[in-house]
Formats: C-alpha cells, sequence, structure tokens
C-alpha cells in the first residue's frame, strides 16, 4: 500500500514538473537523421523535438520502422543526427567529438533490446559491468568495488563476477546490461525495448527492478517499447510516433483515456487485453500497412491510414499544437 | 582492506566453476573422436618433423647415395623400403613433413596476417574503400590459382622462396574475403555498439572485442588453407618448379617415383600416404573446431 | 474417441535423446483434445513444449527429437504411427500449420502466388489456370489488396502484415479441417496483429474449422480461444474454458501470469506481481511438482510426487495437490 502511494505521488510529482515547465534535462530540437539505401533516402526521423524532465520516465511509442530506436541511438549519440540538436542541461551534445563525447558518455547510457546480442561472449560478467569504469580510468581495485555494488543493486549473486554470459538465461543477462547501463550514474538511461525478448513472469522482475532503481537513483529514463501495457505500467509520460514524426506527446493516463490523436486511439484500440469479457466491438482499428519511409505521404504522414483525412491532411504538414497540462499533438482534426 | 581480501577469496572460490568460451570449445572439440585422432596424429608429425632434424644427418642418411642398398622394398630394417639411390624411404619422408609442415604453416600465417589487415580494414571502414578493394580481390580470385604460381614462380625463382611467395599471393584475396564477412558480422553484433555506448576507444574496441571474437572462425579457415597450401606446395614440386631433388619434399618424391612406379609402387605410395594424411589431419581439426565452436552442439 | 473431438492427444511425450547424452522429455506426458469448429489455446513461456507439440502433431520433428510415446488421434488416424507417405498427404491438406515469422517460412526466390499455386498442385490434380483462380480467390479472402498484383510479388516486398496473410492463404487454400497456428501475431505490430486476429476469427467461422493456437500472450487468448490449456516446463498444468480460466484460475503458476502482466485498460499501483526464480530446463527437472521450486504454496509433498490433473468440475483441470489454497 506504502508503495502504491508512492508510486502515484511520483507520478503526480512528474506530470506537474512537466506542468510547470521545470528545467528541461535533454531538450531534442528538429532532430532528423536520413539514411542512404538501394531504394532512396530512408526519413528515419524527421524534425523531432521534445523534452525530458529530470527523474521522469519518458516512453517513445511506435509500431516497428517508425524510427524510435533510430531517435534513441540519436540521443546518446550512437547515430550523427543529419540535422537538429541535443542540449543536455543547456550543453550541445551535438557538437561534441572524440575524447570530450567519449567523455560525455557516462551521462548517456542505453540498455538493449537483446540481452543476448548486446554482451561480448568473451567477456565475464564483471569485466562487462566494468567497461564503462574502466573506459573512464577507474582503477582496477575501484573497479571490482564498484562491480559487486552494482551487481547487488540489480540483485545478482556476487558470486556471478567470474562467469561468462552464456551461462545466464535472459533476464539475468537482462540485468547484466543493467549493472553495465548504471555504472556511471548517467544522467539519461535509454531503454531500448528492455523488456521484448523477455518472458511475461521474467518481464514483471525487470520491470519493478527498473522501478526501483529509478527512485533509489533519480535515474531519468527515455523508454522505448511497443507493447503499450508496459507503456503504461512505467511512463510518467508518452510519445507517440508514426513514420520518424510524433503525433502526440502527452501525460501517459491522457493518452489512454482521452487521446487526442487518431493514431494514438487506434494504436491503444488495437493492443490485446487478457480478459475475456473486454467488449472488442466499437474499437478504431487500423486498415493496411504502414507506408514506406523511403516515400512518405506529403502533408500528415499519417494520412493514408486515417478514417478522418482532409484534403487539408493531404496537403498541409501539422504543427504540434499545445493543448494544455502537458498535452501536445500534430493533428488538423484531433479527437475530442 | 580486509572486506577486499575476503572479496577476492570469494572470487578464487569461485574460480572452479568458471567455465569460459575456450575451455567450452575445447570440451566440446574433445568429444569428436575423429578430429582428437587427427590432432594426435598431427602433434606426431610436428613433433617428428623437429626431431628428424637433430637425429638425422641431411648430408649421408638423406641425400648421400649407398649403391648397396638400392631398390628394396619395405622391410624390417627399411621400413618404407629404399629408392634408386639407396636411401631409406622412411627417413626421407619423415624428414620430408619439415618442408610441407614449414610451407603450410608459413605462407598461412603470412597470408592470414596480410588478409586480416585487408579484410578487418574493409570491414571496418566501409565506404568507397571497401568496393575498391573488394574489387581488385575479386578480380585476382578470378585468376586460376594453379596458373598464377606458376607465373609467379617463374617470375621470382623456383625453391622453398618461390614456393612461399605464390602461395602467399595466392591465398590473400581468398582469406581477405572470408575475414572480411566474419569482422563484418562481429561488427554487426550489438555488444559492439554498447562498447561505443561505454566510451571505450576505436582502437580499444577492435583489440578486446572484434578480435578474441574473430579469432575462432579465423584460425578454422587458417587450418584449412594449411591442408590446400600442403598440397599446394607437393603439387608445385611434382611439376618441378618448388623444392628440388635430392631434397625429401614429398612432392619432388613422387615426381621422381613417377618413372619406377610399375616396378616399385611404395615409392610413390608412402609419400603420397604422407601428403594425404597431413592435409587430412588439418582439414578434420579444421572441421571438429567448426562443430565445437557452434553453440549449438552443447 | 469422442464424436465431437477433430483430434485428441493421449499421453504424448515428445523426447531429445542424443545418441551419447542423457536423454530429457520436452513434451512430458500430455493429453489435449480439439473439438470440432473451436479454437483451443495452447499457453505458456519460451521452452515450455508448446512449439513442440505442434511439431509432435505435424510429425516435423527432426533426429534426435522423436515422439517415444502417445497416441495423436485424428479423425481416428493415429498421426504418432502412420508412415511418413500418409502423413505427407495429411500435412498441408487435412492439417496446416502458420508459424511465428513469415518472412523464414516462405521461400524467398519464387514469387508468393506460385508458392501457393505449388499447395494446391502438389495435393490435386488440377489445371495450372484453374489453380491460379483459387490462389486469386483466397488472397481475396484473407483481405490481400490488389491479389493479381501481390500474385506476382516475391516475399520481401511485401511487409510483415501481408506476408503472414500469404502464409494464412497458403494454409487454408487446401481448406484443411484443423489449422496450427504457433505465435502467429508474436512478429506483428499489435496494430497488424489486431487485423489478423480478425482474419482468423473471421475464417474460423465462415469455414467451420479447428484452430490450435499457440501463443505466450494472454491478451490473443482472451480475444480468439475458446478453451485454454496452460502449459509449463513440458506439462500441462491447467485446462479450462476461457471464461473459467480467465476468472477462476486455479494453479498458481497460471494466477502468477496473470498477475504479473501490466494492462493496457487500467492501472496497476506499485509493484508488478513476480514469479521468483526461472524455469527448470529439460534436464533438470525437480522430482515433484515442475512448479514447486517458484511455488509460494509448494510443500514437502509437492517436491517428492508430480500432481495428478485433478478435475475441478466442468471441465476444468488442475495439476496442483494445493488448488484449495489461495482461491
Amino acid at each position: 500500500m506504502n508503495e502504491s502511494l508512492k508510486a502515484a505521488e511520483h507520478s503526480a510529482k512528474a506530470s506537474r514538473r512537466a506542468a510547470e515547465q521545470a528545467e528541461p534535462l535533454v531538450k531534442a530540437e528538429h532532430l532528423t537523421r536520413y539514411f542512404r539505401s538501394t531504394a532512396g533516402k530512408v526519413h528515419a526521423v524527421e524534425d523531432v523535438s521534445f523534452e525530458i524532465y529530470p527523474g521522469e520516465t519518458l516512453a517513445l511509442v511506435g509500431e516497428s520502422g517508425c524510427g524510435k530506436s533510430t531517435l534513441g541511438r540519436l540521443l546518446v549519440r550512437l547515430l550523427e543526427p543529419t540535422e537538429g540538436t541535443i542540449l543536455m542541461e543547456g550543453e550541445n551534445l551535438t557538437r561534441l567529438k572524440g575524447k570530450a563525447l567519449r567523455k560525455k558518455r557516462s551521462d548517456l547510457q542505453i540498455i538493449f533490446q537483446d540481452p543476448f546480442s548486446s554482451l561480448d561472449p568473451h567477456f565475464t560478467v564483471g569485466e562487462i559491468i566494468a567497461e564503462p569504469l574502466r573506459a573512464a580510468g577507474y582503477k582496477k581495485e575501484e573497479q571490482e568495488e564498484a562491480v559487486l555494488s552494482l551487481m547487488e543493486r540489480v540483485g545478482l549473486p556476487r558470486e556471478y563476477y567470474y562467469r561468462y554470459p552464456h551461462q545466464f538465461s535472459g533476464g539475468q543477462r537482462q540485468r547484466i546490461g543493467i549493472a553495465r547501463a548504471l555504472a556511471l550514474n548517467p544522467k539519461l538511461i535509454v531503454c531500448d525495448e528492455p523488456v521484448s525478448a523477455l518472458d511475461v513472469s521474467i518481464q514483471a522482475q525487470i520491470l519493478n527492478l527498473l522501478r526501483h532503481l529509478q527512485r533509489e537513483s533519480h535515474l531519468t529514463y527515455l523508454f522505448i517499447s511497443h507493447d503499450l501495457a508496459v507503456v503504461r505500467y512505467i511512463a510518467d509520460r508518452i510519445c507517440v510516433m508514426f513514420l520518424g514524426q510524433l503525433c502526440e506527446i502527452c501525460p501517459t493516463r491522457d493518452a489512454y483515456e482521452h487521446p487526442l490523436h487518431p493514431y494514438t486511439r487506434m494504436l491503444i484500440d488495437s493492443a490485446p487485453e487478457p480478459d475475456p469479457d473486454f467488449c472488442r466491438e466499437g474499437r478504431m482499428l487500423l486498415k493496411g500497412e504502414l507506408p514506406s519511409p523511403v516515400n512518405p505521404p506529403s502533408g500528415c504522414r499519417f494520412c493514408t491510414r486515417c478514417p478522418f483525412a482532409t484534403d487539408e491532411c493531404r496537403r498541409v504538414h501539422p504543427e504540434m499544437k499545445d493543448y494544455g497540462g502537458g498535452r501536445f499533438c500534430a493533428c488538423h482534426h484531433p479527437l475530442t | 582492506m580486509t572486506k577486499r581480501r575476503k572479496n577476492r577469496q570469494d572470487h578464487l572460490a569461485n574460480l572452479a566453476g568458471q567455465t569460459s568460451p575456450a575451455l567450452e570449445v575445447w570440451r566440446r572439440f574433445r568429444k569428436n573422436p575423429v578430429s582428437m585422432t587427427a590432432l594426435v596424429v598431427l602433434v606426431a608429425l610436428i613433433v617428428a618433423a623437429i626431431l628428424a632434424g637433430f637425429v638425422f644427418d641431411y648430408a649421408t642418411q638423406i641425400t648421400g647415395i649407398n649403391a648397396q642398398e638400392r631398390l628394396q622394398f619395405p622391410s624390417a630394417s627399411h621400413w618404407f623400403g629404399t629408392d634408386a639411390y639407396g636411401r631409406d624411404v622412411f627417413m626421407r619422408v619423415l624428414y620430408g613433413a619439415r618442408y610441407s609442415l614449414f610451407i603450410g604453416i608459413v605462407t598461412s600465417a603470412v597470408s592470414m596476417v596480410f588478409g586480416i589487415l585487408i579484410g578487418a580494414s574493409c570491414a571496418y571502414f566501409g565506404g568507397i574503400y571497401d568496393a575498391v578493394v573488394m574489387r581488385i580481390v575479386d578480380a585476382v580470385v578470378c585468376i586460376p590459382s594453379m596458373l598464377l604460381m606458376l607465373a609467379l614462380v617463374a617470375v621470382v625463382g623456383k625453391g622453398m622462396r618461390g614456393i612461399i611467395i605464390a602461395l602467399v599471393v595466392t591465398s590473400i584475396p581468398g582469406f581477405s574475403r572470408i575475414i572480411r564477412s566474419i569482422v563484418q558480422n562481429v561488427v554487426n553484433q550489438e555488444y559492439i555498439e554498447a562498447a561505443h555506448a561505454c566510451g571505450t576507444g576505436d582502437a580499444e574496441i577492435i583489440w578486446r572485442h572484434i578480435l578474441p571474437n574473430c579469432f575462432a572462425p579465423i584460425l578454422v579457415d587458417v587450418l584449412m588453407n594449411v591442408a590446400s597450401c600442403i598440397m599446394a606446395a607437393s603439387s608445385l614440386s611434382y611439376l618441378g618448379m618448388g623444392i628440388q631433388v635430392p631434397a625429401p619434399e614429398w612432392g619432388a618424391m613422387l615426381s621422381d617415383a613417377t618413372s619406377m612406379m610399375r616396378a616399385y609402387p611404395y615409392l610413390a605410395i608412402f609419400p603420397g600416404i604422407a601428403i594425404v594424411v597431413t592435409s587430412l589431419s588439418f582439414n578434420l581439426i579444421g572441421d571438429g573446431l567448426t562443430d565445437a565452436l557452434d553453440p549449438k552442439n552443447s | 474417441m469422442k464424436e465431437n473431438n477433430l483430434l485428441e492427444i493421449s499421453g504424448l511425450r515428445t523426447v531429445f535423446a542424443p545418441k551419447n547424452g542423457k536423454e530429457a522429455a520436452l513434451v512430458d506426458g500430455i493429453d489435449l483434445n480439439i473439438p470440432k469448429g473451436s479454437t483451443v489455446g495452447l499457453v505458456g513461456e519460451s521452452g515450455c513444449g508448446k512449439s513442440m507439440t505442434a511439431s509432435s502433431i505435424m510429425r516435423l520433428l527432426n533426429p534426435p527429437v522423436s515422439i517415444a510415446e502417445g497416441q495423436i488421434l485424428f479423425q481416428g488416424i493415429d498421426l504418432a504411427k502412420i508412415p511418413e507417405k500418409e502423413m505427407r498427404s495429411i500435412r498441408g491438406q487435412r492439417i496446416s500449420m502458420i508459424f511465428q515469422e513469415p518472412m523464414t517460412a516462405l521461400n524467398p526466390s519464387i514469387t508468393v502466388g506460385k508458392q501457393v499455386r505449388e499447395a494446391i498442385l502438389l495435393h490435386e490434380r488440377v489445371s495450372k489456370r484453374d489453380a491460379k483462380e483459387r490462389v486469386l480467390k483466397i488472397f481475396h479472402d484473407v483481405g490481400i489488396p490488389e491479389p493479381e498484383l501481390r500474385y506476382k510479388s516475391y516475399p520481401h516486398q511485401l511487409p510483415g502484415g501481408l506476408r503472414q496473410r500469404i502464409c494464412i492463404a497458403m494454409a487454408m487454400v487446401l481448406e484443411p479441417e484443423f489449422l496450427i497456428a504457433d505465435e502467429p501475431t508474436t512478429a506483428l505490430d499489435v496494430t497488424v496483429e489486431a487485423q489478423i486476429l480478425a482474419l482468423m476469427k473471421e475464417l474460423q467461422s465462415s469455414h467451420n474449422m479447428s484452430i490450435l493456437m499457440i501463443t505466450h500472450n494472454l491478451g490473443v487468448v482472451a480475444d480468439i480461444c475458446d478453451e485454454v490449456n496452460v502449459m509449463y516446463a513440458g506439462q500441462i498444468v491447467e485446462h479450462a474454458d476461457k471464461k473459467e480460466l480467465f476468472h477462476h484460475a486455479a494453479h498458481p503458476y497460471t494466477k502468477g501470469l496473470m498477475k504479473a502482466i501490466p494492462r493496457v485498460r487500467g492501472d496497476v499501483e506499485g509493484d508488478l506481481f513476480t514469479i521468483q526464480g526461472t524455469v527448470p530446463t529439460a534436464g533438470n527437472m525437480p522430482a515433484g511438482c515442475r512448479f514447486c521450486e517458484r511455488c509460494p504454496y509448494a510443500t514437502d509433498r509437492c517436491r517428492r510426487e508430480i500432481p495428478p490433473l485433478t478435475d475441478l468440475g466442468n471441465g476444468h483441470q488442475v495439476r496442483c495437490f494445493q488448488r484449495e489454497v489461495g482461491t
């Protein structure tokens, strides 16, 4: 009970912060990233702006291929943006190069989706978790001490120190990845689908762990996921992404209960519900397939699949508008 | 301080339960009887080749002429018989292992170094550099390798130096291609991205992450290449373009025996068996290692 | 064999038996009935043996995996015993299957239309033109836009959802009585998943076939299944009607799963419920109940004996000694 009170308080705090427009931790402005492919220019991320506030979990949701992973990698500078800037506490990260960038990496960490390919099979658990510490120039003994305390924090018994990743299950491996990301007390952790490769019973363990760690150490998460149930549970605010652009940014509960953008509504309506009595009639379901990011539709990107699309939608690209209460939406005909 | 010492002790206690990927591979390899036999044969051959240099006298026992004992069939005193000059074929075959193993291992090692430089740089940098270098490699691969080797020997000259240069040049393109794809596979793994995210520098990523993970598949390839180099070296010598008689190179011995094959078949059979056994051992070890490296076989 | 059952599995044991190693049961004595015209769910986490059950029914097992014991009665034919040749005429024609990854289930170098046509020509003596007509019709039935155009597409030219529709078309074109769907929507986005599930429901009622739905997603089960079997470590631990299962889950594992998932419609306050520990591996099963090491109610008896599948009435069966506890 005490636990749930704390959680409620926590999310209330986050939405208040958002509403008051407190100093953001990260400010992304007009982020754009194109890829070259044989088919042409892929518009992976185009003109995306948003803010992440300290201590919150901002979820980034969308279908596969919508550019959410690319956006996450842009934020931690694993990919170079084609255009746009990322400001962290006022400092422009996009200008950093070489050694300065490597130093800044202690503030930017990432937890990967695949707990199998994200750990080097030739490293012991201790070496994997120590890698960021080593890169930051910690001494051997300091590394060891820090790794053991990190292992305790993520719930790994210390006797795993000299074992190799292949001896562990997906859930344990994900804990190793989380410990590695925490090693340097980063200001922002991008969680790229951290539980989607895990079984249901393990998924709950990892989600709880991420929340406990956040409360303990005031961590800030950008939580990338396609699972709307997981997002509802963990996120304070959510960004909905479609074909490289953001359609809606709002506090989590608003997105699920009064979505503004038709795409948000359809995404949530399509999610399966583990309840046999849930009424599946009257849901708004999407038809057809995702348009290609090589030749995105002009105007609103969603217009080819939107039941409310008008001529205006096909011609004019909708701007992100403020609807109050921390809700933003880019749509000519928002749902009310 | 005492706490740290206790940690250390904990660690040591747990070392007993440690199974590194390398140990696992060895455990799986050991279970394969065929590859283990090949490994034993090869080790014996290498030991024999090294000892042969000390035990036998090259001038008298290996190449010296002994007219009384010429062309004797295999017997207790001459296990593989004697040749037209009365030399003991068993001693010559054993001594010949020195040439074949030396050529096979040295050429493979040298071409591996070049292959790693070319293949890894192509995979890591990519782009136009990769495209240009790989097209050159493709062009060289198109030339039939025997023809290329003969041409190179003709330019450089017969003998050990000529063989090694010819084999190295013809092996490099194939190596570069394979190593490029091995490295590319590792570079695309998420743990490389994770290492970048940790702030690890490029040189360290190559040294600590990429090379160790490429090592095993490259080793398999090198072993297979040793086998084909041994065959190619013997072929060149057989054609008279490699090691020259009276040196007991297996290919040269075969070439020598051709004219007398009907009356004295053992002269051709034993060097022939030696070539087959040696290159087969390398191939079988390579096969066993490939299986052992596949984690699905655990 | 009961009149209204299409398929009856009894005591099926599928084992992994390497030449020089320990035998391990992947499917350990399961009983499963598929009534005619209904959708039966088989739910469980990865490695619990649910896909292996499907492969056993289809006889798509490769050595050293094989069926060691048990009966798979399909309309009076024991699929576990019949020769491979006879099985081949049943596979694809009377029982067909769709897979998780439509890209790997399709041949990348043949156009999708041709692949579906080949499936017809393999089993029936019809002209190529008639076969093509039928392919176009089934493409239309499974909701593929512009069937004529898509007929000539290669798998890689289609998005994931359409590829899965092609696979469904291929499975449905010979109008099988029984369809096995192995995680058919796991690789798809939620928006496409909803479309595919709707399509499967529609096809089932129009063709009156039976479906075995293998999934780890309880949301999918709630949407499309009539009956549910929960599998854990090679055994079925609970079987019930869908509503009964979701409202009165009796096995601690089923209850744990239900509580462990966050919901899209409704908030979870505080921590999610977790099931401690991990699934035991095939070689290291506990002597008693497979779930005893993770179960909060486990007693000494649970650790010693394997509980039998007992009936709670209304066809609700559960494999647990403690079924009274915590209900």
